[in-house]
């Protein structure tokens, strides 16, 4: 649900062909957003965004990626959040 | 959208951002959706339903003065940590009966913060045992309602029976330092916990 996708080059070209659920996903994602986003900006239960952005995804209309880290790359990532947050404190 | 110059619109080609999640868990009316809210950059998702009477019976509400709505599917909230990563958080009831989610929830998150009413103790049980059978770095956090802790800190560990390595402090969901303070908690312990190897063995079981 945090995965990111975002819209390809065909799935902007084409979303003029595309039912409405479909369109209102692809044109919101013309930057990378979180799955959980696109259902509160779609208005869909998650699921259901879950099956379109699925849908889209096989289409080749968005891409995606996935939340797995390399191991080594956790620990780096967990201190720029830890100093990310100390900066706004 | 469609008057959107087209050279805005090729982002395909864009190095995609790293999405990073902290589950935020605990009982109905606990705090979850406050404290996410405090420090999300974007206004929180929330699925809010009012208690039916049976839900109500089955949550005892009427010991939640006030609480008229509850969450009963999943909010989120989001913070931009640099131009690279996104960190999520996701809140999400703490019973049982909402398990099914929490594999889903908690693949891949750095960490999960437990908040607790420590009028409730038993509410956060669940929660607190599949973080620990799933090796999920976690802290507890006893939101303060009023300002006023109703129970002695150690009384809470002893009550949870956790652990003295998991953190446990008092925090005011209404409070954005405070909230922030205890993500910082949940992130220090997911630093120094020893990770286990491979994916979570199967926890599907109780």
């Amino acid at each position: 649900m945090a995965a990111q996708v975002v819209a390809t080059r065909d799935g902007l070209d084409s979303t003029s062909r595309l039912h409405y659920e479909h369109r209102d996903i692809v044109e919101f994602c013309r930057e990378w957003v979180a799955i959980a986003e696109i259902s509160a900006h779609v208005g869909l239960h998650l699921g259901v965004t879950r099956v379109l952005v699925a849908d889209l995804i096989a289409l080749n209309f968005l891409t995606t990626r996935g939340l797995h880290l390399p191991e080594d790359r956790q620990r780096q990532i967990i201190e720029r959040v830890i100093r990310g947050l100390t900066a706004i404190r | 959208m469609d008057s959107l110059p087209f050279a805005d619109a090729a982002p395909d080609q864009g190095r995609p951002p790293v999405p990073v999640k902290i589950v935020i868990a605990g009982g109905f009316g606990v705090g979850k959706t406050t404290a996410v809210s405090q420090i999300s950059e974007v206004p929180v998702l929330t699925t809010e339903a009012p208690i039916t009477e049976v839900a109500a019976a089955f949550d005892r509400a009427e010991e939640v003065p006030s609480k008229t709505t509850t969450t009963v599917a999943l909010d989120f909230g989001r913070i931009t940590i640099d131009d690279e990563i996104k960190l999520y958080l996701f809140g999400t009831p703490g019973q049982d009966r909402f398990g099914f989610m929490w594999r889903d929830l908690t693949e891949g998150a750095l960490g999960a913060l437990v908040i607790v009413d420590a009028r409730r103790l038993d509410d956060c049980y669940p929660a607190v045992d599949y973080f620990e059978r799933t090796g999920i770095p976690f802290g507890v956090a006893v939101n303060l309602f009023d300002g006023l802790l109703t129970h002695d800190l150690d009384d809470v560990r002893w009550a949870l029976a956790i652990s003295d390595d998991t953190p446990l402090i008092t925090f005011d969901a209404r409070d954005r330092g405070s909230v922030l303070d205890a993500l910082l908690v949940v992130l220090r312990r997911s630093l120094t916990m020893p990770r286990r190897a491979g994916p979570p063995t199967d926890v599907t079981g109780s």
